[in-house]
């Protein structure tokens, strides 16, 4: 959808992919607690396509091409104004769900043409974490809300500059699973049980979600932060310098 | 051709490499360096006071004038450099407020330097406010004698249109295009019946580079230089983050990639008159 990230042709991209996320067209892009209701805009990155994820002041969750229709500025340097996102270059408003533009201020009395509109993508909520299909119809099924086991702690996202499917294969050499079905894969870091949610955000570019059964400030959680740096150096050492 | 880009408007025109200022104490053999459309320029001037310009052994043209280094890379310009009346007139004061490097094209810092609809949202309590968001029908013309575009009776609110402006009023502004990357506005001075006029003189170092450069031909009577040079860069810094923040980085002159609105006739008539000449140079081509 025009976007400007660096991203390869189709063939390369399913070559590239996982199983995982070949049968699941749902990205983890963002954790749901994240985006708090009608206040922050954060940047989301899924297979080279930049995001804008918001909530409105009813609490929906939004994905949006990072770029407003008037003059390409990227959202995230907008606003959330009740349930419309303002584009912070010239004020033009946007409804959350439809995209469609509401206002434009220099002409306060004259309705917005129709086809004025922001980029909407699928969005949904499921195990704490936000997750976004960049296909044209959503995935008949909801993304899986068993990816993280209930009650568990969000740790932290973390990159690493490697395809996913690398990222994936470092965590099966250490013993994490995947249950095939969501892009979720399971195991321990330090001995620590762990759920990693492994996106390509851009090319040779992976974002990691880090879930555990660790608490919050624990000496445990401490462990888990520096397993996933040392993760992270070793992925990238392996890596062929670009 | 040596240069990044072989577009003739970029090739065949003057192109700003700096202030004039910056050839004092210089010689071939301690020249000042510049970079243009990806390369490295050499100048100096000569000991009869004249500016030269090498790229490598190569001289290229270069003159001197309204206080800054004009090179046309080929050597061949299809035009003269504009005229800047305003540059010498007594009673105005002339100050370069310096140059300041944007990572975007230059077509976009010289569409956003033309728009008035972003005041109340990226200049806020200064060159607009809320809820004075109203851009009001203005006329744009394109002089079918210097070819240059001319955007008239543009009238905005603002709370504190300059730093000799203490209170809000509706200001009167005119803008002038002369070549894809140069531009001046006019608008209300301090002076009754006369009005201001600022410079924007855009370097290219490549399509997605330039150094802004930002000349004052203005009437202020009580402003120190700092001051006027501090309030530019004020609003400058605000446009900054702005226009390095389109997901394209190029401009898109044709297709549906971008979509203007009413109060945008200036940007309109600007991207059709870099289509009619062919502008490729800082162009998104379409998908």
């Amino acid at each position: 959808m025009g976007e400007c990230l660096p991203w390869p042709t189709c063939d390369k991209v399913a070559r590239i992919m996982s199983v995982g996320s070949r049968l699941s067209t749902w990205h983890p892009v963002a954790r749901a607690a994240d985006l708090r209701p009608g206040d922050n805009i954060a940047a989301g990155f899924a297979q080279g396509q930049e995001l804008a994820l918001w909530r409105s002041a009813d609490g929906a969750v939004q994905a949006w091409e990072n770029r407003c229709p008037h003059r390409s500025v990227r959202f995230t340097l907008g606003q959330v104004v009740e349930n419309r996102l303002a584009c912070v270059y010239h004020g033009w408003q946007y409804a959350a769900g439809s995209g469609e533009c509401l206002h434009i201020p220099a002409h306060p009395g004259m309705p917005p043409p129709r086809n004025v509109c922001a980029k909407v993508f699928s969005v949904a909520e499921a195990a704490g974490m936000v997750w976004v299909s960049l296909e044209e119809a959503a995935p008949a099924a909801p993304p899986r809300d068993d990816a993280v086991p209930a009650k568990w702690s969000f740790c932290r996202t973390f990159t690493a500059r490697a395809e996913a499917a690398v990222v994936r294969e470092a965590l099966a050499a250490r013993g994490f699973t995947a249950d095939g079905s969501s892009s979720a894969v399971r195991g321990a870091l330090d001995g620590i049980d762990t759920v990693a949610l492994v996106l390509d955000a851009r090319l040779r570019l992976a974002f990691i979600h880090l879930w555990t059964d660790a608490a919050p400030g624990s000496d445990a959680m401490k462990a888990l932060h520096i397993a996933a740096r040392v993760l992270r150096s070793g992925i990238e050492a392996s890596q062929p310098a670009s | 051709m040596p240069f990044i880009t072989d577009d003739a408007n970029m090739l065949d025109d003057w192109l700003v490499a700096g202030p004039a200022a910056a050839l004092d104490n210089t010689s071939e053999a301690a020249p000042r360096t510049a970079r243009l459309l990806g390369e490295v320029l050499c100048l100096w001037r000569d000991a009869a006071g004249a500016p030269q310009c090498r790229l490598g052994t190569q001289p290229l043209a270069v003159q001197a004038r309204h206080g800054y280094l004009w090179v046309c890379p080929s050597g061949q310009p299809a035009r003269p450099l504009f005229d800047f009346p305003e540059y010498g007139q007594p009673g105005r004061r002339i100050i370069d407020c310096g140059g300041i490097g944007v990572a975007v094209s230059g077509l976009r810092v010289i569409e956003n330097f033309l728009d008035m609809a972003h005041f109340p949202f990226v200049h806020g309590g200064i060159l607009g406010q809320m809820p004075h968001t109203e851009v009001a029908a203005y006329q744009v013309q394109v002089d079918s004698v210097t070819g240059e575009i001319w955007a008239t009776d543009c009238r905005f609110w603002q709370p504190r249109a300059s730093a000799a402006h203490g209170s809000g009023s509706e200001v009167i502004y005119k803008y002038r295009v002369m070549q894809p990357l140069t531009a001046m506005l006019y608008k209300s001075s301090s002076r009754a019946g006369e009005l201001d006029a600022i410079g924007l003189f855009l370097q290219p170092l490549d399509d997605e580079h330039v150094i802004a450069h930002t000349l004052l031909a203005c009437y202020d009577d009580t402003s120190t230089d700092a001051e006027l040079i501090a309030f530019q860069h004020a609003i400058f810094g605000q446009d900054k983050p702005i226009l390095e923040n389109h997901a394209f980085k190029r401009m898109p002159l044709e297709g549906r990639a971008e979509t203007p609105t009413r109060g945008d006739t200036s940007s309109v008539t600007y991207r059709r008159w870099l289509r009619e000449r062919g502008m490729r140079f800082g162009v998104r081509q379409a998908a």
